[in-house]
Formats: structure tokens, sequence, C-alpha cells
């Protein structure tokens, strides 16, 4: 025996030739005690086991797994060492690991009382069996720092993943949402170029009768006999513009003064003599009964005339709405050169009419060069900017539309007096989705901007926000000439 | 008799025509009025107060210059003197948003959808004039051609021969 060597005198040898010395001293101290064959798969211990020896394996390769959510991992294997069962055992605690014999193990066994009988009797096997222990649990322990590192690993590549995820499928989202709302815009768009067509007989037929009709009963009145004021009655409703509630009631005021009697004058005036010259050279000089019975006669043409107007008026404003519907939702399929931008703006100022109310619209319009595009969808941007402007001011306001010609193209400005937009949200008014709470709320299906901005932009334009309070103007700005290649959407 | 009013609010000429002109059965027993949009309704109704005719029903359009009809309505809702009156929305174009809103803060009556027909009209403000009759101090008897003639006659039982409820 060389003598007992330093504590850590194995840190200068290689792990082989320390594991080497140990089993020397392990055979010299235990009388070589017997080798043991293990075939492979064999469980030496299972996770949980009482462990009451180690096996000292002098040849072969175990591998340490658990098993996790039904799946067997693998904790160690090339990291295993050459000692299996010791810590577990040291500790009195259960074995921490399955343990299984990959290859074919040539293994000495070695009990608790074996073991403290060797190294009790001999400091050297004390000393080489503390350096393959050390050794082994530096490996192990080096092997759960890499494992800890390749999982900090995996997670931040999952989490980038996931975000590559979500935003490919907002995208995704936002792609279908556009594309919904571009084919049902193209549908109501034939269905309404549909329509209006469709329209276009009947409300021809309509006009023509009334014409007719109108024709016929000033025949029947004069050859009724010409000394009677209904024809005069009839032709003056007829041709007579509105007259306004207030003035109404302010000839009534003054009928009812001549006549002293509220609801003639009311009726008087119904029928249009609102002045006391007219009513006495009609009526004047008539006792009550034949003034009842003029009256009513008058009322009657009146009547008629006032109808007859009304139908022919009401006719000629739907006449002129199926028109505009007809050439505001022309099919989008083909570039049309020599585009008026002011053309569409005017039939959409028409179409939206009824959101306008309230509302002072003021064009400002300098001539601009006629532009290649599809009609269709950059009517579709005037809707969006114009119904998006009557919305912010709610009823009340003034919309201000400018044309003019700049050196890129055509560029035309819709501009509200409605609240400003918040300038931290200036630049996600094109965005999908896009809403404000207090302030300017949310745009329509939140769609409405963006497709203006997709579809300027696929014109070769650009389309930008300007907002103060009482000041918010959107501005577009499209060339004559749209970019190559550039097709239906 | 016109010791109540009838306002309509219409401000396209031929509708507010047509309206008036569906309202003739009533003529001979309420004062019919028209305005064009909410000022002139004020203004009206201004006048009305000052000779101290009550209205009984107003038909208000919604979509109106400057103003929603609900918006009106609330607020006459708000006044003493016209919150008795029955409202009555005569529109295309009101949302569920403001007729929720006219129901629920302008006590709105009823609501007619154009196109109207003449029957569902008359039959509608005949209803709401009836309530309205019942509801105040009104010579009951004096209505029964004209409004629920088995109503009022049934309720003239408990009014003096003045129409004050007894």
């Amino acid at each position: 025996m060389d003598g007992a060597p330093p504590l850590f005198f194995g840190a200068q040898m290689s792990g082989a030739e320390a594991e080497r010395r140990m089993i020397v001293e392990v055979d010299r101290t235990l009388s070589s005690p017997a080798r043991t064959i293990v075939p492979a798969g064999t469980r030496l211990l299972s996770l949980g086991d009482p462990v009451d020896r180690i096996w000292i394996v002098l040849d072969g390769q175990v591998q340490l797994t658990r098993t996790v959510d039904g799946r067997e991992v693998v904790f160690h294997e090339r990291t295993a060492g050459r000692l299996v069962g010791l810590l577990a055992m040291a500790r009195g605690e259960p074995a921490y690991f399955d343990t299984t014999a990959v290859t074919d193990l040539t293994t000495i066994t070695l009990t608790l009382e074996d073991l403290d009988r060797a190294l009790r009797g001999n400091p050297v096997l004390e000393s080489y069996f503390i350096t393959v222990l050390l050794r082994s649990l530096a490996r192990r322990h080096l092997r759960a720092v890499e494992l800890r590192v390749e999982v900090d690993r995996l997670n931040r590549d999952l989490a980038a993943d996931r975000d590559r995820l979500e935003r490919a499928l907002a995208d995704l989202e936002a792609a279908q949402a556009q594309m919904v709302e571009q084919a049902s815009m193209a549908t109501l768009g034939q269905l309404a170029a549909g329509i209006g067509h469709e329209l276009n007989n009947p409300i021809a037929a309509i006009q023509r009768a009334a014409d007719f009709l109108t024709e016929d009963l000033a025949a029947l009145v004069e050859s009724a006999g010409a000394d009677a004021p209904a024809g005069r009655f009839l032709q003056r409703a007829l041709t007579r513009p509105p007259v306004s509630t207030r003035d109404e009631r302010e000839q009534r005021r003054v009928m009812a003064e001549h006549v002293g009697d509220d609801d003639l004058a009311r009726r008087l005036v119904a029928v249009g003599v609102g002045d006391s010259s007219e009513f006495e050279a009609v009526f004047g000089g008539l006792d009550a009964a034949h003034l009842e019975e003029a009256l009513a006669t008058v009322e009657r043409y009146h009547g008629l005339g006032t109808s007859l107007r009304n139908i022919r008026s009401a006719a000629a404003r739907i006449g002129g709405l199926t028109g505009s519907l007809r050439s505001y939702a022309r099919p989008g399929r083909e570039l049309t050169p020599g585009i008026d931008v002011r053309e569409g703006i005017e039939e959409t100022l028409l179409l939206l009419g009824h959101e306008l109310r309230g509302i002072e619209v003021i064009r400002e319009y300098d001539d601009v060069p006629g532009i290649t595009v599809f009609a269709g969808q950059v009517n579709q941007v005037w809707t969006n900017l114009i119904h998006n402007a009557a919305r912010e001011m709610g009823g009340a306001g003034t919309l201000t539309v400018r044309t003019a010609a700049v050196p890129e193209g055509v560029r035309v400005e819709v501009a509200d007096t409605g609240p400003a937009i918040a300038p931290e949200h200036l630049e996600e008014v094109f965005d999908m989705h896009f809403t404000t709470h207090g302030g300017r709320v949310d745009f329509g299906l939140g769609l409405g901007l963006r497709l203006c901005k997709d579809i300027v932009a696929r014109h070769g334009g650009s389309i930008e926000v300007e907002s103060a309070p009482g000041d918010t103007r959107f501005i577009v700005t499209l060339p004559v000439e749209p970019p190559e290649g550039l097709e239906v959407s | 008799m016109s010791e109540i009013a009838i306002l309509v609010v219409e401000d396209e000429p031929e509708v507010r025509d047509a309206v008036v002109r569906d309202l003739a059965p009533f003529a001979h027993h309420f004062r019919i009025e028209a305005a064009e949009d909410v000022a002139d309704a004020r203004a009206v109704l201004q006048e009305l107060a000052e000779q101290r005719v009550p209205v009984g029903l107003i038909l208000c359009d919604h979509l109106l210059p400057g103003t929603l009809g609900t918006d009106f309505l609330v607020e006459l809702h708000a006044g003493e003197a016209t919150r008795a009156t029955r409202k009555v929305l005569l529109t295309g174009q009101a949302g569920l948003d403001d007729t929720v809103r006219a129901i629920n803060e302008a006590g709105l009556d009823y609501y007619i959808a154009k196109p109207w027909t003449p029957d569902g009209l008359q039959e509608a403000v005949r209803h709401e004039l009836t309530e309205f009759v019942l509801g105040g101090d009104f010579d009951v008897l004096g209505y029964v051609v004209v409004l629920d003639g088995p109503r009022l006659v049934a309720a003239a039982a408990d009014r003096d021969w003045e129409g004050r409820r007894i």
C-alpha cells in the first residue's frame, strides 16, 4: 500500500483511472466480490423503490429515466456514471429514477453493510470512492444545468413561434374580413345596379301616367265649362312650388282677419288663396251656402293638382336616385379612363342624402383631369369618407369637399367640422377594427378606412388625415394613370 | 270645434301633404297643424299655447333637418304643456337605438313605418286621440263620432256635462 492519498488527489487523474483504482481497492478489501452479468433491458431500480444496495458498473451502460405525463424522459445515460443507487441509499431515501440496463452489464453489487465495511477498513478506497462519487455527481449536475439551458431556449423559441402564429392569424382574419367586405360590396353593387335598372320601367310608366292624367284632366275641366275657377286652381296646384308651413300660417292670420273665421281661413290658404283680393275675386258676394259649395269644388280640384304634382316630383326623385344608383354602382370589372371624380362624389352625395340632412355641404371643385380607375371602387372611397364625416358631425355641421389638380394627378379633400381625432390615434385610423371611445367613435365595421387605404394604394395613390377640433380632413391623391398591372382586387 | 290640435312634423312637402290629407276625417273635430322642421314646430306649439289649444297628438318624422325627431319628442316629453300629448313616430329611417330611446325617454306611444296605409294611420290616430281625450277634462261626447265612440260613451258616465271627471 502506498499510504493514504490526499483527499482530492483523484482530481489529478482521469476519471477512468480513479474508477479503475477504486475497483482494485474494492477487490482488495472485500476479497474480489462476485461479478454479476445483468442482461440488457433489466430494471435495476424503479422510482420510489427502497434502495438497500449499490451497483458498481464495471462494463456496459445504464439509463436513468422518469415517466412524465405518461412518457419516459431520459435524464441520464452518458452522465449516469458507474455508481448506481448510491445517492438514494446514502440518504436513506427511495430511488429517484427508474434505472435500466441499456446494454449487458458487468456489475459488482454491494449492500450497505458491504460498503460500510469496505470503507471503514480502507481509507484509500474511501478517497477513490469519494473521487468517483464527486465526479459522478458533478457530471449529473452539469447535465442538469444543460437541461435547464435547453428548456429555457425551447421556451423562448416557443414564445417566438406563438407570437408569429398570433400575428399570422390576425393578418389572416383581417384579410378574410376585408375579402368578405369587398365581396359583399361587389354583390351589393351589382344588386343595386340591377335594381336601378329594373326600376326604370315602372318609374317611367308612373311619370308618363301622371303626365297623361294631367292632360286628360285639363281637357275635361275645359270641356265642363270655362267659367268655373276650377281649371285655374288645378293648374296652380300643379305648378305652384310648395309653400313653407311658416308662410302658410302667416297667410292664415291675414285671411282670418279678412273673413273673420279661422276654419274658413285655413281652408282658403290650403287651396292657395292667400290674399284678400283673390278671395273677393273668386268668392266675393257668395252667401255661406254657396261659398261652401264653391270652396268644396275648389278643394277637389286643388287636391287633384297637388296629388299629381306630388306624384310627378316624387317620381322624378326616384328617377334621379335610380340613375345615380346605376352609375354609382357600375360594375367594377373594368378600368375606365376619363373618370371625373366630381361626378362620383356628386352621386355619392345624392345617395347619402339621408345622412346629410341638417349638414351644410360646400363644394369647392377645381377642374381636375379625368383619371383611369375602377370607378365603382373609387366611389366606395368617397362613400366611406362622406359617411364617416356625416356620422362624426351627428346631423349638424359643415361638410366641405374640395377637388384640385396636382402634379401627381387629382387631389380630393373631404373635411368635416366634427370632433378631432386624438393625435395618438391619427396613425391608427386606417387600421383594421380601429375604434376610439369618447371623441370619434368606431368607424362603421372598422373596415371602411382600411378599405379606402387599400383601394387608393392599389390605384397608386395615397390617403392622409389631418385633424383639429372642428376641422378633420381626409386627403386622397390619385394618379391620372394607375400603376401597370392593376387588377380588379 | 277645434279645442284640440294635431301637429304633423315632416320636412318633405309631398309627404306632408299626404299625411295631412289622410288626416281629413279628423279635420272637423281637431285643428290640424303642419310644420316642416323642429324650429317651425316650436313656433306652432308657441302659438297653440298662447291660444290655449292643447296638442293632443304629434306625428313626427325621425330624420328632420338639423334635429332628430326622437330628440324633439324627448324634449316635448320633458315640457309640462306637452307631456300628455300622444307621441307617434312616422318614419322609414329610425333605427333600433333611436326607437328604444323614443320609447324609454320620450314616452313614445306608437310607431308607424313608411309607407303607411290610410287605414293604419287613421286607426292609430283614433286610438291615440281617444287616449288623450280620456286622459283630460274634455267633453268626451263631442268626439264620439270621430274617435272610439263606445269607450267615450262609457267614460261619459263618470263626467259632468262640461267633461270634468266626477
